[in-house]
């Protein structure tokens, strides 16, 4: 037994009054600073604050040395590890990797290559994991465009339910990004992209780029410096449409990927969707669409075989978007919205917007495949992640061995349900 | 018996063992029935009434290797990390200590548990969800982890009923599957 490996490495001593240096390019933060606000945390669990006053940190990743590295939105991409600072306190350091204010969410660490997304573009920046900078410098020069001509025009200004300001969504240009792998390297980048407006009509053509996840080969490693090529939205294999916003997706972890043993070539991905702010349409009440639609967790599976003269890649699948859309709570207005009192959490329904899509066509997965799990409305998923560690002996503060192939879900929280919901993290 | 019900049950496998993982399902079937959500927040903004204000909005996720859940929250400025409090870390200790035998079993959120009648529980979930199920529990050949013994250690854990062996001895025979 190693006890040991159990006790759990505690900070020597806290330190809240020394200012926080803010350097060009690092600062610290001790262990201990408090939430902005408060958070309320399951029985058995801590939550850490472990960095405050960034820049709208998006999209997170690990390197191969154990940084988390933030795309600081509007700023750039920054590093982050356990350190001790001058005067002995315990913390965290901050690194300050690429200044680019053009970066959304998606990231991807694959060794020293570096995956990006701005609105239109994926990027790839040589990254030196042991200094935690790029080649270039911090102005991430030279970066290589893997893949240009994204659709980088969604969000919209959308009037709220229950205030009569306009708010902007700016999520829909996000791009999430996936590496998928097979046992030696990566093998090709998945990419996100959402709908132009909140309900999109063009969306419903798969070539319309909108709503849907593609899939780009990547055919050699990159190989520094050589430039990678760069590979066009248009030309992307479309896995998968009609997911109005594919904010986070992750590959079913291998330990439970037994679905297809007998065709290796098929992958599947957990994807959170966002669903559409309907009021106004198909007659919808205020009070109907402040607990519906609900967000969803879609299971998407593709071919990732090459396709040859005889076969080709089997047609993606739609999930409905924008014709489709699924039930949250069908009594939320029995009066106003009676036609959905003897339907049930998680059926589809139509929005009405073309008199050929009804709601029987909306329940035909030929058409509009479900959801696996319904979100409540408004809690707007934007990331998953399964939890599968590959360790044998837990760390101190491991989560419980009995989260192992949980997934787990990040709520950005609701801004047009009253009262809000989200703003946590779901298992 | 004999019937591989794994394509059903992505998160089936855990450690060798294979087990329906009923909090999957489970989280599937209450939809809408009993109102619950069907799933739980691990951390979430206490004052839900004053969001978003300086709220927390989680944005993206990542595992560090230190087997912690780290967390972006873009308006209110913060990254912040979900970790097990030392306490609860004494009860994961038979994993810690190496047994390969560890499985569990998923129970409803709400579920008052009772060791008199887990196996009939147990059974009734599956037998609510799938034939093939039923039959693998009911003749026992599923799990090649441990039976369901009245006697032994059972531990709740937040949402889950956690089953730890007793001895080495209930290795599980990974050849053998229903």
């Amino acid at each position: 037994m190693r006890l040991k490996a159990l006790i759990p490495i505690l900070p020597i001593g806290f330190n809240l009054l020394f200012p926080v240096a803010i350097s060009q390019s690092t600062n610290f933060q001790p262990f201990g600073i408090s939430f902005k606000s408060p958070v309320t945390v399951l029985a058995g669990l801590k939550a850490s604050v472990v960095f405050s006053n960034l820049t709208a940190p998006r999209g997170i990743a690990f390197d191969g040395e154990n940084n988390l590295l933030v795309v600081e939105r509007g700023l750039g991409l920054s590093a982050f590890r356990p350190s001790i600072d001058k005067i002995g306190s315990v913390g965290w350091e901050r690194t300050l990797v690429i200044n680019n204010p053009n970066f959304t969410q998606g990231i991807q660490v694959d060794g020293e290559v570096l995956y990006v997304s701005t609105a239109t573009d994926t990027l790839v920046y040589q990254y030196n994991v042991s200094t935690r900078s790029i080649a270039g410098g911090m102005d991430g020069k030279p970066w290589w465009t893997v893949v240009s001509g994204i659709p980088g025009d969604g969000g919209e200004y959308t009037s709220l339910t229950f205030q009569r300001e306009l708010i902007y969504i700016p999520e829909l240009t996000t791009h999430k990004l996936q590496l998928e792998r097979d046992s030696t390297r990566s093998i090709a980048l998945l990419v996100a992209n959402g709908p132009k407006t909140n309900i999109d009509e063009t969306a419903r053509d798969p070539a319309s780029g909108r709503s849907q996840i593609r899939r780009f080969p990547l055919a050699s490693p990159v190989n520094f410096p050589i430039s990678p090529p760069t590979q066009n939205w248009d030309d992307g294999q479309i896995i998968s449409f009609g997911i109005r916003n594919p904010a986070g997706f992750a590959f079913l972890p291998s330990s439970s990927n037994l679905i297809h043993e007998a065709s290796a070539h098929l992958k599947t991905l957990l994807v959170v969707e966002n669903g559409a702010s309907i009021d106004g349409t198909s007659n919808l009440t205020s009070t109907f669409v402040n607990d519906n639609p609900a967000d969803e967790l879609e299971l998407v599976t593709f071919s990732s075989s090459i396709p040859t003269n005889e076969t080709t890649h089997s047609a993606p699948q739609s999930y409905g978007f924008p014709d489709c859309t699924t039930l949250w709570n069908p009594i939320a207005d029995p009066i106003g919205n009676p036609r959905f009192a003897d339907k049930k959490r998680g059926d589809q329904f139509s929005l009405q917007l073309d008199p050929t899509r009804r709601d029987d066509f909306c329940s035909n997965p030929k058409n509009n495949q479900p959801p696996v799990i319904s979100f409540q409305a408004h809690s707007v998923p934007l990331d998953i992640k399964f939890y599968d560690p590959s360790f044998g002996l837990l760390s101190s503060g491991s989560l419980p061995s009995s989260f192992r192939n949980k997934f787990f879900v990040s709520f950005h929280g609701s801004f047009n349900r009253n009262p809000p919901t989200g703003y946590g993290v779901v298992m | 018996v004999r019937c591989d019900c794994s394509f059903l049950y992505p998160f089936l496998i855990v450690n060798g063992c294979r087990l329906p993982n009923t909090g999957f399902l489970s989280s599937l079937s209450s939809q809408g029935r009993d109102g619950g959500l069907g799933y739980q927040f691990l951390i979430q903004a206490t004052n839900l009434t004053t969001c978003p204000g300086s709220c927390i909005r989680p944005v993206g996720l990542a595992f560090g290797k230190d087997g912690r859940l780290y967390v972006s929250s873009d308006t209110s400025g913060e990254v912040s990390s979900l970790s097990v409090l030392f306490l609860s870390l004494l009860l994961s200790l038979p994993w810690s200590m190496g047994f390969n035998t560890y499985c569990y079993v998923s129970l409803p959120y709400s579920f008052e548990f009772n060791a008199k009648y887990t196996n009939s529980f147990v059974a009734s979930i599956a037998l609510r969800h799938r034939e093939c199920l039923k039959n693998a529990y009911l003749t026992r050949s599923v799990p090649r982890c441990p039976q369901l013994p009245l006697s032994s250690t059972w531990k709740m854990w937040s949402s889950e009923l956690q089953y730890y062996p007793t001895s080495l001895n209930e290795t599980p025979n990974q050849s053998q599957v229903y």
